[in-house]
């Protein structure tokens, strides 16, 4: 599957150090520091983001710049969160949308 | 509600290099972008430009992109990052909405006395059977995981159209360690140029001509697995029976942009649809004026071009705004312009160039 | 050349269901349209089929008699139009609300309409999202709603079934009469069509048709806005009005809310609808800004904000679009369904402010019944256009 790219002919030394945890459906999951969650899904072998409400079928990246709404996802609790334009955090829980999402309630 | 002279929408080389050329002629300049960071798609942009020595040739997009911001902060151009215009309402009142990623976000109107409108573009989309399947993808989206975010897109790839993106992100692909297994053009030649294709050739990547991408093949746990194509006849229609299976596992789509108009189109700017350059586009003078005063465009979202010519129009818009603001005397301002109208003229040149020059006067003409 | 029983000026919801009703009898109609169906108000509206926001009386009669009309459409025509009976919930603010929707809910409950008083504990038990502060409600069951553009293109199309035909991207121009200064033909654009009656269902641009016959329809556009949702959860189960809504309506009552002065000269007032998409709209408001259907960032943020007063929960999600609409206003807030006795052959079908959707089926079976000279559905002497003339206080 897909992998980081450390060592570029043009860029040069790519690897990003600083690593932060998230959790992706339940999985632990290592990312580094001021990536995208949807890189961090890609580098980690997960290309679905979420599956369509009508006819359930699977969507992910398609523009990668915050246009198409392709890799929404569920993000603390907060559905329709565009994942590659939406950096990582400490601790952040992503999950596959399914439809419209789960969405926590809030307290009023 | 919040006031400015001149507010540019967009920090890619169109609006940046207009901020920098208003504000270095110290016009007051908010300069809003959407993402995290400003340079619009000039970050992804890792070959060197073409060109002569006027447009930076030679030099890659990346470190365009680093000067311009230092030039920005030099000149002390305000950047509002992480903060989108929701909407472009009656009398220049810009909506945008601030800290899109947190809990801080806020909803503001800026009123401003000059705008310029420096969105970009989008990429094009085709529509194939099985086009929705995780794994296609545009071929911009391929070249912002691989040279932004660092991940490969995907190991083996097809990339659908031989223009210079699709040529261009073909070898960055390969440069960020993926497989390339082909390129196709439904076309009968290649469409980008002859040095961007002759690189990947030379590097064992076949660019098959006449041929169509016909379904991506694929599950629901794993997207794409397969890639049917089809050589096609004169009239660009499928020829039964021709049909061959790629195993791949991605597909990344490189069929053109289009201007992002919307801000545009909802002031009311008069919009018209002009092929060449990507389809419907505001229409606008040589200043990059649109028809409502005070509004200008530059870069794709004026008609997509390349980057150097964003880079220009952003300035001509530029050092418009800071002469119709009294910052500039408007001999000065004329000398200037002319200097960037003769180098814009030369960067519409070859056949590519020279459907763009022609289209892009006749707007000019009919604007007249 | 072309000829017809009967011209239709208005390809909206109006329009087309008086184009359905009367080809549906085998009457040959045309439908003059200056842009497409639906185009209009029709395309730039919400989906109510109420009785909620009416007085009681005639106007909650007529709006009812138009849900039983829609409950048949749904059967009759072959193409869906989201049609949803889910109920309606007026939510109240405060004490003095209550005792006029008391008051209401009585009166109605007499007239034999189902509708009941909510208590506190039991509109929190319906709409678990509703702001804490709701003190009660009025739950009525015969509200509905329905997609207008879904609904003006299903009768378009069962309408050309039964023989009529669409004249869509055709500008009326002129209107001519013969000698009798009766209706001898509508002239557009493209088209000259001959006919003995013209339906005028043109909505906020009636007035303009009516001028070519010399009369003055006194509909006045006036604009309102709606925020549409992303699709999510189910927020609310059903129509939900701020009791509010009727004083922002029919105004100048001896009432007022408890709203910012922003609020109020925006004329804004809290409406729900969910889709049956899964996203939901969020009006209203009114204002007298001609023929403008620009949307402006104040009256969006204005109903965002009273949409958040009642439905906290909607702080945390995204608006997609939004839009304007010119709604035909009439002083006195009753709809123009009638002939024209200066001009014969002439009709109005037009006026209907925020209510045409839901009126649309009792308006085009009132206007067939007058052109069959049928039996009237209901007295329609409060819609008459004599009633301009007749210096009465509109």
């Amino acid at each position: 599957m897909p992998d980081r790219v450390n060592d570029h002919p043009i860029l040069g030394d790519t690897t990003r150090k600083e690593t932060v945890n998230i959790t992706v459906d339940g999985q632990k999951i290592e990312s580094k520091k001021g990536e995208m969650i949807a890189a961090a899904l890609f580098a980690n072998g997960i290309r679905i983001n979420r599956y369509t409400i009508k006819r359930e079928e699977p969507r992910g990246i398609f523009c990668g710049i915050g246009q198409c709404t392709d890799c929404a996802m569920t993000v603390n609790g907060k559905p329709n969160v565009r994942t590659c334009v939406t950096p990582v955090e400490e601790g952040m829980v992503v999950k596959t949308q399914y439809g419209v999402g789960e969405r926590e309630k809030n307290d009023d | 509600m919040i006031k400015r002279e001149a507010v540019v929408i967009g920090a890619g080389p169109a609006g940046l290099s207009a901020a920098i050329e208003a504000a270095k002629r110290d016009a007051d300049v908010l300069l809003i972008d959407e993402s995290l960071k400003a340079g619009g798609q000039l970050f992804k942009q890792i070959h060197k430009f073409f060109g002569s020595s006027a447009h930076r040739s030679g030099i890659r997009g990346i470190d365009i992109g680093k000067e311009l911001l230092e030039e920005a902060k030099k000149y002390g151009v305000e950047i509002w990052l992480n903060c989108v215009a929701t909407g472009l309402f009656k009398e220049k009142k810009i909506a945008v909405e601030k800290s899109l990623d947190n809990q801080n976000k806020t909803a503001e109107i800026i009123k401003a006395e000059k705008i310029v409108i420096a969105t970009g573009a989008s990429e094009n989309a085709i529509a194939f059977e099985g086009w929705t399947l995780p794994g296609v993808m545009g071929a911009g989206a391929a070249q912002t995981m691989a040279n932004i975010h660092n991940v490969l897109p995907g190991e083996k790839i097809l990339m659908i159209g031989s223009g210079n993106v699709g040529l261009i992100v073909s070898y960055q692909l390969l440069q960020a360690g993926a497989e390339v297994v082909g390129v196709l053009e439904a076309a009968p030649e290649i469409g980008g140029y002859g040095v961007h294709a002759a690189k990947i050739v030379r590097a064992g990547v076949p660019i098959h001509t006449s041929t169509t991408i016909v379904e991506a093949r694929g599950d629901e746990k794993n997207g794409v697995k397969e890639a049917v194509v089809c050589d096609v006849d004169d009239c660009w229609q499928p020829i039964k029976g021709q049909e061959k299976i790629y195993e791949v596992d991605t597909i990344t789509i490189a069929a053109g942009l289009k201007p992002l108009m919307e801000l545009a189109r909802m002031h009311g700017c008069r919009c018209d649809f002009i092929p060449q350059l990507g389809g419907w586009l505001p229409l606008h003078d040589k200043n990059m004026e649109t028809t409502y005063p005070g509004i200008y465009v530059a870069g794709d979202s004026a008609g997509v071009e390349e980057a150097n010519t964003a880079l220009e129009e952003g300035r001509l818009a530029g050092v418009a705004i800071a002469e119709s603001l009294g910052y500039i005397h408007s001999n000065k301002a004329s000398s200037i312009k002319n200097e960037i109208w003769n180098r814009v003229d030369g960067l519409r040149l070859g056949p590519f160039g020279e459907s763009r020059l022609e289209a892009k006067e006749k707007i000019i003409k009919t604007f007249q | 050349m072309n000829s017809y029983d009967v011209v239709i000026i208005g390809g909206g919801v109006i329009g087309t269901c008086t184009a359905y009703y009367l080809s549906s009898k085998g009457v040959k109609v045309a439908v003059v349209e200056k842009n497409d169906i639906a185009s209009g108000t029709s395309g730039k509206c919400d989906g109510n089929i109420l009785i909620n926001d009416k007085k009681p009386g005639f106007d909650t009669l007529m709006a009812y008699k138009s849900q039983q009309l829609f409950k048949e459409l749904e059967k009759e025509i072959e193409y869906n139009f989201d049609y949803s009976q889910r109920g309606s919930l007026y939510i109240i603010e405060s004490e003095d609300e209550w005792d006029v929707a008391r008051e209401y809910v009585d009166q109605q409950v007499e007239d034999g309409y189902s509708m009941r008083m909510l208590s506190k504990k039991e509109i929190h038990e319906q709409e678990p999202y509703l702001a804490a502060d709701i003190i009660g409600g009025i739950e009525i069951d015969c509200d509905a709603a329905i997609n207008p553009m879904l609904l003006a293109y299903g009768l378009a199309v069962e309408a050309e079934k039964s023989g009529a035909d669409f004249y869509n991207h055709n500008k009326v121009e002129d209107i001519i009469l013969n000698k009798e200064g009766s209706v001898e033909a509508v002239i557009t654009d493209k088209e000259k069509l001959y006919t003995d009656n013209i339906i005028n269902c043109a909505g906020v641009w009636a007035p303009k048709i009516g001028k070519m016959v010399g009369i003055d329809i006194p509909i006045k556009p006036r604009q309102g806005q709606i925020l549409v949702s992303e699709k999510t959860f189910p927020v609310g189960k059903r129509k939900i009005v701020e009791f509010g809504y009727m004083m922002a309506k029919f105004g100048g009552e001896d009432y007022s809310r408890d709203v910012s002065p922003e609020l109020e000269e925006l004329g804004i007032a809290f409406v729900f609808e969910p889709t049956l998409e899964n996203n939901f709209l969020i009006g209203s408001s009114r204002a007298f800004v001609g023929f403008d259907t620009d949307i402006s960032f104040e009256v969006m943020r204005g109903l965002a904000k009273r949409a958040v007063r009642f439905f906290p929960v909607m702080e945390n999600i995204n608006v997609i679009r939004a839009y304007a609409g010119l709604r035909p206003y009439v002083p006195d807030h009753f709809p123009i369904v009638s002939d024209v006795k200066e001009v014969p052959g002439f009709y109005i079908a037009a006026g209907h402010e925020g209510d045409g959707i839901g009126l649309s089926p009792i308006t085009a079976k009132l206007i067939t019944q007058m052109i069959c000279k049928d039996t009237l559905s209901i007295d329609v002497e409060k819609l008459s256009f004599s009633r301009f003339s007749n210096n009465q206080n509109y």
